[in-house]
């Protein structure tokens, strides 16, 4: 059959010495800003020193991780991102084998390299998302006057986010048809989203008060931020794995953006979510005498972090799900040990200060500890916690949108 | 004759998974056993299928089981992407697929919720459908159930008001895949009156079906596919003679449309 095959790809690119240019500044910029998130103020200022001396041999190691491991020669396919990663991985460690090998331990510090290979990673993944997704923007037009070619159309994030617009309404009934069917027929409805936060806090808060006497003052308040913000990532994302998979004949029948299914699911999670926020932290907010402060006002900005980072998320599992039925089983073990490395029944504070860091690096942490440092210790979130955040929502953000897209019209021949 | 929808050498390769190794059971299997690992196969469900189609024509297609009827339609609904050709649909018309009534319908729920939940899965804000909703309910003949939930419905009324809101959505090209095979004669009856409502009023009408009659009642022009191949394009009668030749040319075949026949591996 003579027929052109659509998963070849233009092998060679013009621009892979930009790629290795950009790669190469964002390399450099990566490392200090590392030293910066470990260390604060005056401390930073001792360890910069050190940091830029050891500053070539960290960049030129990465750079050649990423050209041995090809990562130049598949620009533009989904499994340059997989190898980014690793590359970057091995890079960051081939590094600090040199810079202990060359100048000992001095002012090197373990945790600022973790920090430096999760940035560098997410910077380089996260700009050749931008241009992945880009490209799907800028694919051939399929309009041919006055029609449309079915066979040149592809999904985009710009047509995606304004059919979810026009498709609001579809998201919000399926919203609230989960909402109903979750408490029709049920004696205390809406009530029961309350008694499972209520139980888990005081069970946790008998444990850490009187069999580990490790509860600081307002324990049960700490404990509710964190639980309240986990249980919507952990059940949004639980929900999402189910959300492609189980609307098998929806999408044999009629076409819509596929993406609303996880996206609403999230919405659905967030809801509840804010019902119970709505209801406990008034309570909280009396019950410890807590007074107002400015720094709570950020609580939506971060909220909305949270949001774009969880979408992301249910993007790729309601994705993953339906090309790999194991999917499922993999988040459930994966959120049971996130849960654990995410600082909520603990405070970030109790944490052995070189693993604070790590902690905060956890895909989870950097909300849940802003939420506590606003609403809790009354503080502005810190610069980590914005930083970590921020890259953490808009790189999953983008990095699930564009798997999703780029596999969207094969979902519905894996179910 | 304004062409709502043009297919140019247009062709469907699905690929079949032997072994599918969505699993990691089956990944680690594969990795001991040759005959458990996965292996992928084509199947040209379409090649090389050109037609034009005219505003307001009612156009049947007919074929065996496997004949890539259904895939026909789904190419257009959108549902499928085509691997190769063109596939031109007129821009901002709006497509009806009716392939199974009452899909999205969740047996919780009441007639009404449902109604407003599967108008929004096409697209309609909650206007839209408040100004067709009094049509849907007294198309369906439910008035006194529309607060029931679904799940209490019989088959046959849940068909109905799937039925209805698929009629009233007043699509501008209509997709038909075998919506008639279930049924009682009633509601067949309304099923052939509104699509020939509708192609009185200059919609377009894909139809997919294994009746002749059916076809003969709704079309004047008619496709025959054999194995992912137009074989036949055009007027009615002739087409259905000719798929009629075709079924009986086999030996395999005895000669029923109405019939399941499964399309023999290899041709010829």
């Amino acid at each position: 059959m003579n027929l052109p095959d659509r998963r070849r790809r233009p092998s060679a690119s013009p621009g892979r010495l930009a790629s290795l240019l950009l790669d190469l500044v964002i390399a450099v910029g990566s490392y200090p800003l590392a030293y910066r998130i470990r260390f604060a103020g005056p401390q930073f200022h001792g360890f910069l020193p050190y940091a830029l001396k050891a500053l070539p041999l960290v960049v030129g190691a990465q750079l050649l991780a990423l050209i041995v491991c090809r990562v130049y020669s598949a620009e533009r396919t989904r499994i340059a991102l997989l190898r980014l990663l690793i590359a970057s991985a091995i890079g960051t460690i081939l590094g600090a084998a040199l810079v202990l090998w060359f100048q000992g331990l001095t002012g090197v510090s373990r945790a600022a390299f973790s920090a430096d290979w999760l940035l560098l990673a997410s910077a380089l993944g996260g700009w050749r998302t931008g241009r992945a997704l880009w490209y799907q923007q800028s694919g051939r037009s399929a309009i041919r006057g006055t029609m449309i070619d079915r066979a040149v159309e592809r999904p985009n994030l710009g047509d995606t986010i304004v059919s979810l617009y026009q498709y609001r309404e579809l998201i919000k009934n399926l919203v609230m048809k989960d909402l109903k069917l979750k408490y029709r027929g049920s004696v205390l409805g809406f009530l029961w989203s309350l008694v499972n936060p209520i139980v888990m806090i005081t069970v946790y808060t008998l444990a850490f008060t009187f069999v580990l006497r490790t509860a600081v003052h307002g324990f049960p308040f700490l404990l509710l931020i964190g639980m309240l913000a986990w249980s919507f990532f952990a059940s949004a994302a639980a929900m999402s794995t189910g959300a492609i998979i189980d609307s098998g004949s929806l999408m044999k029948n009629v076409t819509f953006p596929r993406a609303i299914l996880p996206i609403a699911a999230v919405i659905f999670n967030l809801t509840q979510y804010l019902l119970t926020v709505l209801v406990f932290l008034p309570i909280m907010l009396t019950v410890y005498r807590v007074t107002p402060a400015g720094p709570m006002l950020l609580y939506p900005a971060f909220l909305v972090l949270q949001v774009l980072f969880t979408i992301g998320i249910a993007l790729l599992l309601a994705a993953g799900t339906a090309f790999f039925r194991d999917t499922r089983h993999l988040l459930e073990i994966a959120l049971s040990a996130l849960f654990w490395l995410t600082p909520i029944i603990y405070p970030l504070t109790q944490v052995p200060e070189k693993f604070q860091l790590l902690i905060l690096l956890s895909p989870l942490s950097s909300f849940v500890v802003a939420y506590q440092q606003m609403f809790f210790y009354r503080q502005w979130p810190s610069f980590t916690v914005w930083a970590v955040g921020l890259t953490y929502a808009v790189g999953t953000f983008l990095i699930g949108s564009w798997l999703f897209l780029s596999v969207e019209d094969h979902l519905v021949e894996q179910l | 004759m304004d062409p709502v929808i043009v297919a140019e050498n247009l062709s469907k390769r699905f690929i079949l998974r032997h072994n599918h190794a969505g699993e990691l059971k089956v990944r680690f299997l594969g990795l001991f056993d040759q005959s458990k690992r996965e292996t992928l196969e084509e199947f040209w469900a379409l090649q090389g299928i050109s037609a034009t189609i005219g505003r307001g024509e009612a156009v049947g297609v007919v074929g065996r089981n496997g004949s890539g009827k259904s895939t026909f339609l789904k190419l257009v609904a959108g549902l499928h992407r085509p691997t190769s050709g063109r596939l031109l649909v007129a821009r901002g018309a709006r497509i009806g697929t009716m392939i199974e009534l009452g899909v999205g319908f969740h047996g919780e729920l009441t007639g009404e919720e449902n109604v407003y939940l599967n108008t929004s899965i096409h697209g309609l804000s909650r206007a839209d459908t408040e100004s067709i909703y009094p049509d849907i309910v007294a198309y369906s003949g439910l008035e006194h159930f529309m607060d029931v939930p679904i799940k209490n419905y019989s088959s046959g009324m849940h068909m109905r008001l799937g039925f209805a809101v698929a009629a009233k959505l007043n699509p501008d090209i209509l997709l038909l895949d075998e919506v008639f095979a279930v049924g009682d004669a009633d509601f067949q009856q309304q099923c052939i009156d509104t699509i020939t409502d509708f192609r009185a009023r200059g919609k377009t009408i894909f139809f997919v079906s294994h009746s002749s009659d059916a076809v003969r009642k709704i079309c004047r022009r008619v496709l025959v596919l054999e194995h992912g191949r137009l074989v036949f394009d055009g007027h009615v009668d002739e087409g259905l003679d000719f798929y009629t030749r075709l079924l009986t040319g086999e030996p395999a075949a005895t000669g029923e449309l109405a019939t399941e026949y499964e399309a023999p591996a290899s041709v010829e």
